[in-house]
């Protein structure tokens, strides 16, 4: 076997395996609020899945199907999976690169926040992120000020009014430590 | 010789795998070497979200155009539905009835010609309506749940009653036509007229109080 081979394989090797420093989601909430002239609605899942991959500074991706946020109304859950197009783009996933190494101490840091939604992408750059490390759970939560023209998404409208542009979405995760396990580093 | 390619695109290869391999065995992970690096995308994200375990669905364009046609049809149900509330609301306040003089003589008020014409422009453009709201396509997996069920369950007491107001109607019609007074079944005709045009209207209120979002909260919360 030539040295630079061997080399290489030897790195990826560990390039692969999970850090100390790598989180996997524990659990957490995703919640939307949808603002209409008669009414205000919130749909949200629990099952959100994602990774931490740290370095110097940590690469997090948290992602959820569509077609699980409910609304508590089967029909608008519907309507809402059609108007984003969720049996063509099923997931919707936040990525934060450059992501500050949790801390012992709580707080808020401002980040860039790189979401991928009914098959487009949008930064939303400067979002507030507070981080809280908890009996060794890190919790991470904030708003992802999402507007639905961002992503080309049509405002429905119910009784010929529509809803508004903004679509706030707040996180809530927790962290668990990932426990190493060469060749999943959920990269 | 320094500028031999094949010779130094080996020590580049060399040297890169090295500093992976000094940079992984001093404890810093793999994602350092992503440091800077855009957010993934296209393939690369999908890739992730399945390292993640998420459990999507495979994108499937025909659960997609058969999203497109039902909220298509439900848009239209929407408005058909609206646009006959109209006229079956008014025509609760155009029946014609018989009024008690001073005299004690009983007079006709309202004209029957105009209550049966609107009565059956409302009536075309509910079932218009209904036939957008059964014909819509199902989506698999989904199961009905707040304010929908609550929606659907009127339209069990509004569907029958309009039926039947509609018969009534047309029978108590030929009756007057006939110069007898409004007799037998016929006399229920304004009592489902109301029934169901309440229900209908009550099946408006639903969406707009939105029973079901309180429960959508609780369950996420």
């Amino acid at each position: 076997m030539r040295p630079s081979f061997l080399a290489a394989v030897l790195a990826s090797a560990f390039a692969t395996g999970a850090s100390a420093q790598d989180w996997e989601v524990d659990g957490g909430t995703l919640t939307y609020t949808v603002t209409h002239t008669l009414h205000v609605v919130h749909g949200g899942t629990h099952d959100v899945r994602g990774s931490v991959v740290c370095g110097r500074t940590c690469d997090v991706l948290a992602a959820a199907a569509v077609d699980s946020f409910a609304s508590g109304d089967s029909n608008r859950d519907l309507h809402m999976l059609q108007i984003v197009r969720g049996a063509a783009h099923p997931a919707v996933a936040v990525q934060i690169v450059e992501f500050p190494l949790p801390s012992d101490h709580a707080g808020a840091t401002l980040v860039d926040l790189d979401v991928s939604f009914a098959g487009k992408r949008h930064v939303y750059k400067g979002a507030s992120v507070r981080t809280e490390l908890v009996k060794g759970l890190l919790r991470v939560q904030g708003v992802v000020p999402l507007r639905l023209t961002d992503f080309g998404v049509e405002r429905p409208a119910f009784l010929a009014m529509p809803i508004k542009d903004e679509c706030p979405v707040e996180f809530d995760i927790r962290w668990r430590r990932k426990t190493a396990r060469p060749g999943n580093a959920g990269r | 010789m320094i500028n031999h390619p094949r010779k130094f695109t080996r020590i580049s290869k060399i040297a890169a795998a090295m500093l992976c391999l000094v940079l992984s065995s001093a404890g810093l992970p793999a994602g350092i070497l992503a440091q800077g690096a855009p957010a993934s995308s296209g393939d690369d994200l999908r890739q992730r979200l399945k390292d993640i375990g998420l459990p999507v669905r495979e994108a499937d364009p025909e659960r997609q155009a058969r999203l497109d046609e039902r909220s298509h049809m439900l848009q239209r149900h929407q408005k058909l539905a609206m646009a006959a509330a109209v006229p079956l609301t008014l025509n609760l306040f155009l029946s014609p009835g018989e009024r008690e003089n001073e005299n004690g003589h009983t007079s006709q008020s309202g004209s029957p010609d105009l209550h049966a014409a609107v009565g059956m422009t409302g009536a075309a453009l509910y079932l218009a309506a209904a036939y957008y709201a059964y014909r819509a396509p199902r989506i698999e997996g989904s199961t009905r749940s707040g304010t929908t069920r609550v929606h659907r369950w009127l339209s069990f007491v509004h569907f029958p009653a309009m039926l039947a107001a509609g018969a009534l109607g047309g029978l108590a019609y030929s009756q007057r036509k006939n110069g007898q007074t409004v007799h037998g079944l016929a006399q229920s005709h304004s009592a489902f007229a109301v029934a169901g045009t309440g229900a209908l209207l009550a099946s408006f209120a639903v969406m707009k109080f939105d029973l079901g979002s309180r429960v959508g909260e609780e369950k996420v919360r």
